[in-house]
């Protein structure tokens, strides 16, 4: 099974320039020593829209997560950008996130706060310490926030309070501040789970769009297989501790059960 | 046939009818206990009711005229020191406050689980509060007298020191029940741990730490006066010395001034509350 999939890993390796590269990767959470996956391999080339697929619980958010060291993975290796980030030191983690966008289920915006300031939490990574702790963004910080707002049409809403807004705008705003960190690698945990069918499509549709636009790698968990097959460059059935890969015409009802287990 | 109750699946009760009645019994004993061994006595405070009104009736009318007389004990007490010792009151409250909100943050930083750098810190800070908090103000002033000698820094440092480890406990739990998501969208773009802290724990929780900072300024005032007492600056010290020798007129002022001070700021910090939360329901615990 391993073996298998590694072929087809190298394979895509080697068409195009790496940009995530996971070796062994295991993760069990301490608290309830839930093991997660086990010996999970992934390659990712440049300009990928990778998306995971799988069951809620699967391990597709934890995955995503081990990407950007949100959560420590318990053994194996991710070079992203030839950075590892699971060994690396946190100041080297730090610098390497400024470089992956991420958007989220939630949104996670503040909302008491602006839009416009939400979005220059993407700008922080490139802040000293001393002048984010008095709010002073230097006036490109403001550009690139604001030139990000206008990627999502979302310029008019700059001074809004963030809770004034609809769900497909909130994540307009989230996907802004990830832009403003000017990412080479996006990583999205089911963006649009929390949005109705409509806007499922419209936001999709800008994520990818963005990324082509820019050449940004992008990482995308979904589970809602016609979006998947609709927006992804690849597919990935994240289930059972694994991942592994769904070539092109192989996805029929056989396939989902396998990933489903329904 | 499921639901029906049978002897197999319904709990058996808690407690036999003996053993509840043993129950009775300890929790009756250790009342009477408790009022033999303090010595309260309802009676006593009845038949106490004539000195209290005789008391009360000395005290008046309180001393708010005739500035110009000294008291027979002490020149410096004529009224307008108490003036300024209720001023230095406040100063202690608001210095005493403004510190231990600071460190409280530091604290807070290090002592919530979600945030914490690893869980030996979290430990070991977590018992920090819980030490500077368990010790009351009076105690920490008792022990700060011995280190800076009596007056208002050793009212201010034990007032930093109690409400630092209450704040710290305070804020770091109102840290561990935020939303999750925002503390990982803000540590996703590369901000350090003070980026985290300004940018998504601080717009995030900002209101609810403005409650907590008035209710501990409230708190302080009011243990900011007790705290002359014991010789560690303020208007206390005023009201021990009128009554030691038996000056109740002046006891009385001394009394009004103070309930007028708490009466002001909690209705300013009531205010100030009401507008930065905008009448939602902030609960303070």
């Amino acid at each position: 099974m391993n073996d298998q999939n590694n072929g087809r890993v190298d394979e895509a390796a080697s068409s195009a320039e790496t940009v995530i590269s996971i070796r062994n990767l295991s993760h069990t959470y301490k608290r309830g020593n839930l093991t997660v996956f086990e010996d999970v391999d992934l390659v990712v080339g440049k300009g990928e829209n990778l998306v995971l697929l799988g069951p809620s619980g699967g391990g597709k958010s934890t995955l995503l997560r081990c990407i950007n060291r949100l959560v420590k993975a318990t053994s194996g290796t991710i070079n992203v950008f030839g950075t590892e980030m699971v060994a690396a030191p946190f100041r080297k983690v730090r610098k390497a996130r400024r470089d992956i966008g991420m958007v989220f289920q939630s949104f996670n915006l503040i909302d008491r706060i602006s839009v416009l300031d939400n979005v220059l939490i993407g700008r922080l990574g490139y802040l000293s310490t001393a002048r984010s702790v008095f709010g002073l963004y230097q006036k490109e910080d403001i550009a690139e926030a604001m030139h990000a707002l206008d990627r999502v049409s979302l310029t008019d809403f700059s001074q809004q309070l963030a809770m004034n807004l609809s769900g497909g705008q909130r994540q307009r705003v989230a996907i802004a501040r990830a832009l403003a960190q000017r990412p080479k690698l996006l990583l999205a945990d089911e963006p649009v789970s929390n949005l109705d069918p409509l806007l499922e499509r419209e936001i999709l549709g800008l994520l990818r769009d963005i990324c082509r636009e820019d050449g940004i790698t992008s990482v995308t968990s979904l589970h809602d297989v016609a979006l998947a097959e609709e927006f992804g460059s690849r597919l990935v059935g994240v289930r059972d501790k694994t991942a592994t890969t769904i070539e092109p015409g192989e996805f029929n009802h056989d396939k989902l059960q396998e990933i489903y287990g329904a | 046939m499921v639901n029906t109750p049978s002897p197999s699946n319904i709990a058996p009760a808690r407690w036999k009818p003996g053993q509840r009645g043993l129950i009775g019994a300890i929790i009756i004993a250790v009342y009477i206990i408790a009022f033999w061994q303090t010595e309260t006595d309802p009676v006593m405070l009845v038949l106490g009711l004539p000195d209290m009104v005789k008391f009360f009736g000395s005290m008046f009318p309180p001393h708010f005229f005739g500035w110009d007389q000294p008291y027979f004990y002490n020149k410096e007490s004529e009224f307008q020191y108490v003036l300024l010792a209720a001023l230095e009151t406040f100063q202690m409250a608001v210095l005493g406050t403004v510190i231990a909100v600071v460190f409280g943050f530091v604290l807070a930083m290090l002592a919530a689980r979600n945030i914490t750098p690893n869980v030996f810190i979290y430990h070991g800070v977590r018992t920090l509060c819980d030490g500077f908090r368990g010790i009351s103000e009076v105690v920490w002033a008792l022990l700060f007298v011995a280190m800076v000698g009596l007056g208002p820094f050793t009212g201010v440092l034990a007032l930093a020191v109690h409400n630092t480890g209450a704040l710290g406990k305070f804020f770091s739990e109102a840290i561990e029940a935020m939303d999750e998501g925002i503390l990982e969208s803000v540590e996703a773009s590369g901000a350090t741990r003070t980026q985290v802290f300004f940018h998504g724990i601080i717009p995030e929780l900002g209101t609810l730490f403005m409650s907590y900072i008035l209710y501990y300024f409230e708190h302080n005032l009011r243990q900011a006066m007790v705290l002359g007492i014991v010789g560690a600056g303020g208007i206390g010290i005023e009201l021990l010395l009128a009554m030691k020798y038996f000056n109740f007129n002046k006891a009385l002022s001394v009394i009004i001034i103070m309930l007028v001070m708490v009466v002001i700021t909690d209705r300013l910090s009531g205010m100030i509350r009401k507008r930065l939360v905008g009448g939602e329901l902030v609960v303070v615990t």
